[in-house]
């Protein structure tokens, strides 16, 4: 509940914790679950969710009611976390390896691990509907965790080209979303 | 293409975590000063919100003991408790404490920054300005973090403040600085910098002994195991 989650937040403000532990049992599993989705690895999704709920509790005023529902705040505080782990183990597991050149050998297109994380039909057939070169670089940045730059790279596109279809992607997504009902209004 | 153009085509990249620390610090910059680019951003995210939300799914309930490390580090007023195994930790308070003996600590006035030329042109940065009047207000303190390398905080009466980075040598692209109020017994984040920081602001609350910086993966860390390359007292 919207109103219940923004008074729980006021409270965690004032330093109650119970209140973040209500707010930790109703919103702590979607994180979890997009952490482990994400990361495929169970302790960097349990980083991921401690990470968070410790930022809401050390800054609760960060969460602004006015741009949206704790929920989504929550979901893309644990996107960008998991993102940040993604690519420092990326960075790590390519170090390790000594192959500078597959450092820009990332593969382009979406993969089927990637499909499998969709997991709506209707978000499946959005992203399909899209241009091909929005599509990858959509899914690249979003379920790869590259930045716009890697994303240019891998496609051997300019940079520019890359920011503006990311951005035109996402315009184009909110309609078919929206007509599911998966965009709040 | 104009400043304004550059920052709108970054909207997509900046909803998708997709952009690097400076150009997050820039967008949100521009979109705190512009209503248009605050109203695409959102309208950006509300599609991403969707994203996420079919990549949580129905969710996963985590293991009982992420509360509980939640609620210990809570508990312990936010000191180091990992996750991770203790054996990999090593909790650099006892050094900070050392290093704040001969730490180089000065209430300095903005013109110092200036005077080092860590800052190329404080009048056409927002922050600089900000940072120069915080300087300035009753009861404010400029310190000087020092070790490996060098930076200043500025931090106001009302727990409001900025460190002025410009002067750090740039990081690989996976590594950002950290920055730490020292509040107490505690070490709390006071903001994650970026591999190649300027001016970043910041809030604290509580009775604030220092400041200290350290590197730490992209991202920033809850709890630090890594000792500082700078380190600051207000009453040194």
């Amino acid at each position: 509940m919207t109103t219940d989650d923004v008074a729980l937040v006021a409270a965690v403000a004032d330093g109650d914790q119970a209140a973040l532990e209500r707010l930790y049992h109703a919103h702590g599993p979607a994180v979890h679950g997009l952490a482990r989705r994400l990361l495929r690895n169970d302790a960097l999704a349990e980083e991921v969710t401690q990470d968070v709920f410790l930022r809401l509790w050390r800054r609760p005023e960060r969460f602004d009611p006015e741009r949206g529902v704790l929920r989504s705040y929550l979901l893309r505080d644990a996107h960008g976390r998991a993102i940040d782990l993604l690519r420092a183990e990326t960075s790590r597991r390519l170090r390790e390896e000594k192959d500078a050149q597959r450092s820009s050998a990332v593969e382009a297109g979406p993969e089927q691990e990637v499909w499998d994380t969709v997991r709506s039909e209707r978000v499946r057939q959005a992203l399909q509907a899209l241009p091909d070169r929005e599509r990858d670089a959509v899914v690249l940045a979003y379920y790869r965790g590259l930045s716009y730059s890697q994303v240019a790279e891998a496609l051997g596109e300019p940079e520019g080209t890359v920011k503006s279809r990311i951005r035109s992607a996402l315009k184009r997504l909110q309609g078919p979303l929206l007509g599911a009902g998966l965009v709040e209004t | 293409m104009t400043y304004d153009d550059d920052i709108a085509s970054l909207l997509g990249a900046y909803a998708l975590d997709a952009v690097t620390d400076e150009d997050r610090r820039a967008v949100e910059r521009a979109v705190a000063a512009d209503p248009g680019l605050t109203a695409e951003l959102d309208d950006l995210l509300r599609t991403v919100a969707a994203l996420d939300d079919d990549l949580a799914g129905g969710g996963d309930e985590p293991p009982e003991r992420v509360w509980r490390s939640i609620a210990r580090e809570i508990d312990a007023g936010a000191t180091v408790v990992p996750l991770r195994p203790a054996s990999r930790v090593r909790r650099w308070f006892p050094a900070v404490a050392g290093a704040a003996a001969v730490a180089l600590v000065a209430v300095l006035g903005i013109q110092t920054f200036l005077q080092r030329g860590e800052i190329a042109d404080l009048r056409n940065d927002p922050l600089a300005v900000a940072a120069e009047e915080t300087a300035a207000q009753p009861g404010s303190a400029t310190i000087t973090l020092s070790g490996d390398v060098t930076a200043d905080v500025v931090l106001g009466a009302d727990g409001i403040g900025f460190v002025l980075a410009g002067g750090l040598p740039g990081l690989p692209a996976d590594e950002t600085y950290q920055l730490w109020a020292i509040v107490g017994e505690r070490i709390i984040s006071a903001g994650v910098l970026g591999a190649d920081p300027g001016i970043s602001p910041f809030q604290v609350s509580g009775d604030v002994a220092g400041f200290a910086l350290t590197i730490e993966r992209s991202g920033g860390v809850v709890s630090s195991e890594q000792q500082p390359v700078a380190v600051g007292l207000l009453n040194g």
